[in-house]
């Protein structure tokens, strides 16, 4: 799994917890560092911020789907802003979590989009 | 049931008396708050009330300190309190000590050590908002102190306030006084409270402050508190919290009897409800008796209430009795309220709220306030005065009460009548003056109508008795003149 954030700590956050739900993370800090990591290895899900500079997530999603490779990798975008807004740019993700998100959330999104069942 | 408030940000309420008042209806879940002052200013209860409160409406606490010092100590000193609940330690609220993260791992190792140690619930909740979370960090000062750079402090707080995002948990951070504003971490939260304990003359008193809030409108400026047996109430600046009336005035068109018919008939019928009248008068000029009578003469379908600072509830019943006025029954049946406070070391607005409370807990219609300079006497800054009548009157003004309030004056005898406070008499629609005047080396008690807000009213001299069948009035006095000089004679 790939989290793509620019905001300083967003990443180490997002994969410690998620490592404690026994996922495997790599982190990225812009679309350019997450486009050489998904080039090495394809992840199985991307959490992919919204606002980033130069190339923002929006743009990076494109690419993606524009990709052979990356095409069919579930994505789940996360912002600050309201969903609506985000989809004037972009919709063709898999989910979407508006910022700040509780674990419950992350974790019931991450668990659906990777296929494991729901924690009781 | 914990009061969150939905929203995009819900708040969670501290439960701590009159806290979330000045905080606009709470903390924020997920926010991260200072509180900084210097030792012994109350950081501790706060943080520990707010934990306690947190686990017994079913949420989870963890309370962190970053020094060498043991839980057991500091639980020593909180078993006598109140809301301390032994049964609650170490299930629905921990203690840890994080100073060993801190000091072999810096800023990261205590980062790690809260996401070891603060889980958050199990799966997904039904309703999973109702499982706040709160996490104290005491000693937050150390954190501060350590050898890390700004740019790590920075780091950590961002992190902090992800994570707290995650779990849902609002974070305290426990500090000492400020250095300097600038520090990241008073930029970087959500909200700073300040604690502080100052003195005025010999008196001692706790105020709280809060210097930051975010997103939200709060009670600006310094509010007290206090620390009981209870925790701590902080008391919000009542006029800062009524800064305007919290209801409508309903502008009451009814007549009620002040109790004593002929000064009815002075007033022109009686008082306006929803009004309030001010009875000005020297010592044993006969105002708690006026006020007596108002107070009996409370329809039986209506509610009043007492606030005195002189007569303890058994002497106003016995005073009460000696001028056959029945109002020990009355206070027997619940009908009247009797609330008395020493004149001491109060606190002003502790005094306000009390009697607000008492208010909305007996829906009284009727309030007889027998020293209003009591609520002076406890004002420790007297600028304020003005402002806390102006709140009080608006606020029993809107709960529809009609209030009588007593005030002395110092001239005891003769024509003048110095105003008590600049600008009092404006607040009241009817303003009373009872005074005594020497007449053949004998007092005579004299009641006279100075205003009653746009109505006509008598506005001659009256004479009056007070016997065991309480206050009459007696006809008009012929020589005002020489009444008003004190220095009547009487006519051949």
């Amino acid at each position: 799994m790939l989290v793509v954030d620019d905001e300083p700590g967003t990443v180490d956050v997002m994969q410690a917890v998620l490592a404690d739900a026994r996922y495997r993370v790599t982190g990225a800090a812009d679309a350019r560092d997450a486009l050489a990591t998904m080039a090495s290895e394809v992840p199985d899900l991307v959490l992919l911020d919204f606002v980033m500079p130069v190339m923002d997530g929006a743009a990076l999603l494109k690419s993606m789907r524009a990709s052979a490779d990356l095409a069919k990798v579930p994505v789940i975008m996360m912002s600050g802003l309201p969903e609506a807004m985000v989809k004037r740019k972009c919709s063709r993700y898999e989910a979407f979590l508006r910022k700040p998100f509780s674990l419950d959330e992350l974790l019931a999104t991450v668990d659906r989009l990777s296929g494991r069942p729901p924690r009781r | 049931m914990p009061k969150i408030v939905r929203g995009r940000r819900a708040r969670l309420s501290t439960e701590v008396p009159g806290l979330d008042s000045i905080l606009g209806g709470g903390t924020l879940r997920g926010g991260i708050y200072v509180v900084r002052g210097a030792p012994g200013s109350g950081k501790t209860i706060l943080g520990n009330q707010i934990c306690f409160a947190n686990a017994r409406r079913g949420g989870r606490s963890a309370y962190i300190t970053l020094l060498a010092e043991s839980h057991a100590r500091m639980m020593l000193h909180l078993e006598s309190l109140d809301f301390f609940d032994p049964d609650l330690v170490d299930g629905a609220v921990s203690y840890l000590s994080g100073y060993g993260a801190l000091v072999n791992s810096g800023l990261r190792g205590v980062l790690d050590f809260l996401r070891a140690a603060v889980q958050p619930p199990r799966g997904r909740r039904k309703n999973s908002a109702d499982a706040s979370a709160v996490i104290v960090i005491d000693g937050f000062l150390a954190v501060t102190e350590s050898n890390e750079s700004v740019t790590e402090l920075k780091k950590f707080l961002h992190e902090l306030q992800l994570y707290a995002d995650l779990v849902g948990a609002t974070v305290f951070l426990l500090a000492g006084p400020a250095a300097s504003e600038a520090r990241p971490e008073y930029t970087m939260v959500d909200g700073i409270l300040e604690l502080r304990e100052d003195m005025h003359d010999l008196r001692a008193y706790r105020e709280i402050r809060v210097r930051k809030l975010r997103g939200v409108g709060h009670l600006r400026g310094g509010h007290m508190f206090t620390i009981t047996n209870a925790g701590i109430t902080v008391y919000p600046r009542i006029e800062a919290l009524y800064e305007s009336p919290s209801e409508t005035d309903t502008c009451g068109q009814g007549l009620t009897s002040s109790g004593i018919p002929a000064f009815d008939t002075m007033l022109g019928g009686g008082l306006r409800t929803g009004t309030t009248t001010l009875l000005l008068g020297p010592s044993g000029a006969g105002k708690t008796t006026f006020g007596l009578h108002f107070l009996a003469s409370t329809p039986r379908t209506e509610k009043a209430v007492h606030f005195g600072f002189y007569e303890t509830p058994m002497r106003l019943v016995e005073k009460a009795t000696a001028i056959g006025l029945a109002l020990k029954q009355r206070v027997a049946r619940g009908e009247i309220a009797l609330v008395w406070q020493a004149s001491t070391e109060q606190n002003v607005d502790a005094l306000v709220h009390r009697l607000l409370a008492e208010v909305d807990r007996t829906k009284a219609t009727r309030v007889f306030i027998d020293g209003l300079d009591g609520f002076q006497r406890a004002t420790i800054h007297p600028a304020r005065v003005h402002s806390i009548y102006t709140a009080l009157a608006n606020e029993l003004r809107v709960r529809g009460v009609t209030t009588v309030y007593t005030f002395e004056v110092p001239k005891f005898i003769g024509p003048g009548l110095d105003a008590p406070i600049t600008g009092v008499s404006a607040l009241a629609e009817n303003l009373v003056y009872l005074r005594f005047v020497e007449l053949h080396s004998a007092l005579y008690r004299l009641v006279s109508i100075l205003k009653v807000r746009d109505r006509e009213y008598d506005t001659s001299l009256r004479e009056f008795h007070i016997s065991s069948k309480g206050i009459r009035l007696e006809d008009t006095f012929d020589s005002a003149e020489a009444i008003l000089t004190g220095t009547a004679v009487r006519r051949a």
